[in-house]
């Protein structure tokens, strides 16, 4: 009950959100809009995504940003060298999924504080991107993939309908199968989790390598999109995508948080930016509305867990 | 215990409303009816830089009845995109871009193309032969040249110095434009005098902080460094905190910094600094929106159009 409560307090946030903007410039409600909001928020989604059951076992993951600018990078430098779209795409995805595993195997087997663990990465990925792209952007020009991207399926752009998709993929695990029940419990009590049987470091790592996988595929449509990679790219990406996932519901103790809620984070976060944009309003005020937001959302969270 | 719950809930509500009702309220003051309003999207790269705040002040400073500014600032590449997509959205009649990147803002010109909006880039160059192979098309350029302002800066310096000595160069941004013609044209001079000799050349991204430890470290494998040109006025007042800090007196080396802007000028007023070189910010931005409506009014522009530079000292 209480849960649908909050689901419904956070709709209702948004729909607030959006029934206002409208009011103010209808141009805000214009449906290429609206659907311009899902597309340019698909690359935060993905990463906050992986950021959610991060942080519903209880994680977190600091080197998301770092993650998506070497991913990038090693993906625009794979088409510069001509190399088949597919093979690239393939190869960058596996490189975010290594570093997912490099974070999850020094957290969980070097019993090392999550915290710690990515920061570190987060300073130490950014560094080789920067290194190994000479610190310049890598162009790839006018690109398949960035027409592929650009698709659109019903007015829905590509890169949306990967959010989309990923979204009810993840949802479905989390809610459906057994991984996920173990991954709430491991959020919920490691140590219960531990004692019932269940292979926590395993899947927490499990859970850290999907993080590191959204970061490859976030990277892919972020390249799509500037048809080239910046060695500075990502940055903050681990901050919205925190927010994002705190504001949909999930708590940095652990245990608890949902792909839906996420999914509706990233939408607040994404229709105030498009909206105050729109309206013209200098993106300080931005700053200070999501601030009060996301304080605002963790109040409601509290005062209904503690009843 | 409900009665609380509903009462936060409402409350909540109420001051999200309030919040946008404050914007609401702003912007119905500043509503307008739209027939015959030209507006403007300007994107620049922050609003932190003075440099910036002249360049779009002025652009503002001309609104009228008749025509509307909209300001919008961000450094990350694709936010700027996004800031046009939404600019198409917004329907606005122009858009001049200060891009943060020559490549990757691109995409969103041929968006801006597609929806039939004349583009006007803005002081920071877009790749044109990149631009002219994926298809998107400017309706014109202006902005200082960049490689002529470096070679004042040599010029200035190779005077002060006579013609002999060690110098240094901090760099802007890596790949950036204006970064890459402003350490050009210094070069350029500096090749004419056989005996200058550059000792380091280092990126310190247009940053005051970064100039300054940069600069430190600089200044310990130089220690007869006879002068340095930062590349913009940011460096160069974090090259004279450096030495500040290392107690050098400021007069043993010449610093020439970029841009004029408003600390720096006062900097060389006190003789902290020895010159700076001038771009016109203001010129710019309001170039730029005489500019657009001779676009709009279907008035033929030239491809691309420079503000004079000068050189403060």
């Amino acid at each position: 009950m209480l849960k649908k409560i909050k689901k419904y307090n956070l709709l209702v946030m948004l729909l607030v959100l959006i029934i206002i903007f409208g009011i103010i410039n209808p141009a805000f409600l214009q449906p290429s809009n609206l659907l311009n909001i899902l597309t340019q928020n698909s690359i935060i989604g993905i990463v906050s995504l992986g950021m959610t059951i991060v942080i519903i076992i209880g994680g977190i993951d600091l080197s998301v940003g770092s993650i998506v600018a070497f991913c990038g990078l090693v993906l625009a430098l794979l088409l510069t060298l001509n190399i088949p779209l597919i093979a690239a795409l393939l190869i960058t995805v596996v490189v975010g999924s290594f570093f997912g595993l490099i974070n999850g195997v020094l957290i969980k087997k070097g019993k090392i504080p999550a915290f710690i663990v990515t920061l570190g990465l987060m300073s130490a990925i950014r560094g080789g991107g920067l290194l190994f792209s000479n610190s310049k952007s890598i162009s790839i020009g006018g690109s398949e993939l960035n027409s592929i991207l650009n698709t659109k399926l019903f007015g829905v752009s590509f890169s949306a309908l990967i959010f989309i998709v990923l979204s009810i993929g993840l949802w479905y695990l989390l809610k459906k199968t057994y991984w996920g029940k173990y991954i709430y419990a491991i959020g919920g009590n490691e140590k219960a989790a531990r004692f019932n049987g269940i292979q926590v470091s395993k899947y927490s790592i499990i859970v850290y390598v999907i993080s590191g996988l959204m970061c490859g595929i976030a990277s892919i449509l972020l390249v799509g999109s500037l048809n080239s990679a910046q060695p500075q790219a990502g940055q903050l990406y681990e901050l919205t995508a925190i927010a994002a996932v705190v504001i949909g519901g999930a708590s940095l103790a652990g245990g608890k948080g949902s792909i839906f809620g996420t999914f509706v984070g990233v939408l607040i976060l994404g229709v105030i930016q498009n909206g105050l944009s729109i309206l013209n309003v200098p993106s300080y005020y931005q700053y200070i509305l999501v601030g009060f937001i996301i304080i605002v959302s963790v109040l409601i969270d509290k005062n209904y867990n503690t009843k | 215990m409900n009665n609380k719950k509903s009462l936060l809930k409402a409350l909540l509500i109420i001051i999200v409303i309030g919040l946008i009702g404050y914007f609401v309220y702003q912007s119905f003051l500043k509503k307008d009816s739209d027939s015959g309003v030209v507006k403007i999207g300007f994107l620049v790269p922050t609003l932190e830089n003075p440099f910036f705040v002249d360049m779009t002040e002025s652009a503002k400073n001309l609104e009228n009845e008749k025509l509307k500014v909209f300001i919008q600032a961000s450094q990350d590449e694709l936010k700027q995109n996004q800031i046009i997509e939404n600019f198409i959205a917004q329907g606005v009649d122009a858009i001049c871009i200060v891009p943060i990147n020559s490549e990757s803002i691109i995409p969103a010109i041929i968006k801006a193309n597609n929806a039939n909006i004349p583009v006007i880039n803005v002081d920071n160059k877009i790749n044109l032969e990149s631009a002219k192979n994926q298809g998107a098309v400017l309706a014109t350029y202006i902005g200082s040249d960049n490689f002529e302002g470096g070679q004042s800066a040599g010029e200035y310096i190779a005077e002060s110095i006579n013609e002999q000595g060690k110098v240094a160069i901090l760099e802007g941004v890596s790949g950036n434009d204006a970064a890459i013609k402003r350490k050009g044209g210094f070069e350029d001079v500096m090749k004419r005098y056989p005996n200058i000799q550059i000792v380091a050349s280092q990126a310190a991204d247009w940053n005051r902080q970064k100039a300054k430890d940069v600069f430190d470290a600089i200044m310990t494998a130089n220690p007869d460094l006879d002068a340095v040109f930062a590349a913009n006025d940011e460096m160069a007042l974090g090259v004279i905190a450096a030495m500040k800090n290392k107690r050098i007196a400021l007069d043993s080396i010449i610093v020439v910094g970029f841009d004029a802007a408003d600390e720096a000028i006062k900097a060389v007023e006190l003789g902290e600094l020895n010159a700076t070189i001038a771009q016109q910010p203001k010129l710019m931005g309001a170039e730029a929106v005489r500019l657009v409506l001779s676009i709009v009014k279907k008035e033929s522009v030239k491809d691309s159009y420079s503000t004079p530079l000068k050189v403060i000292k």
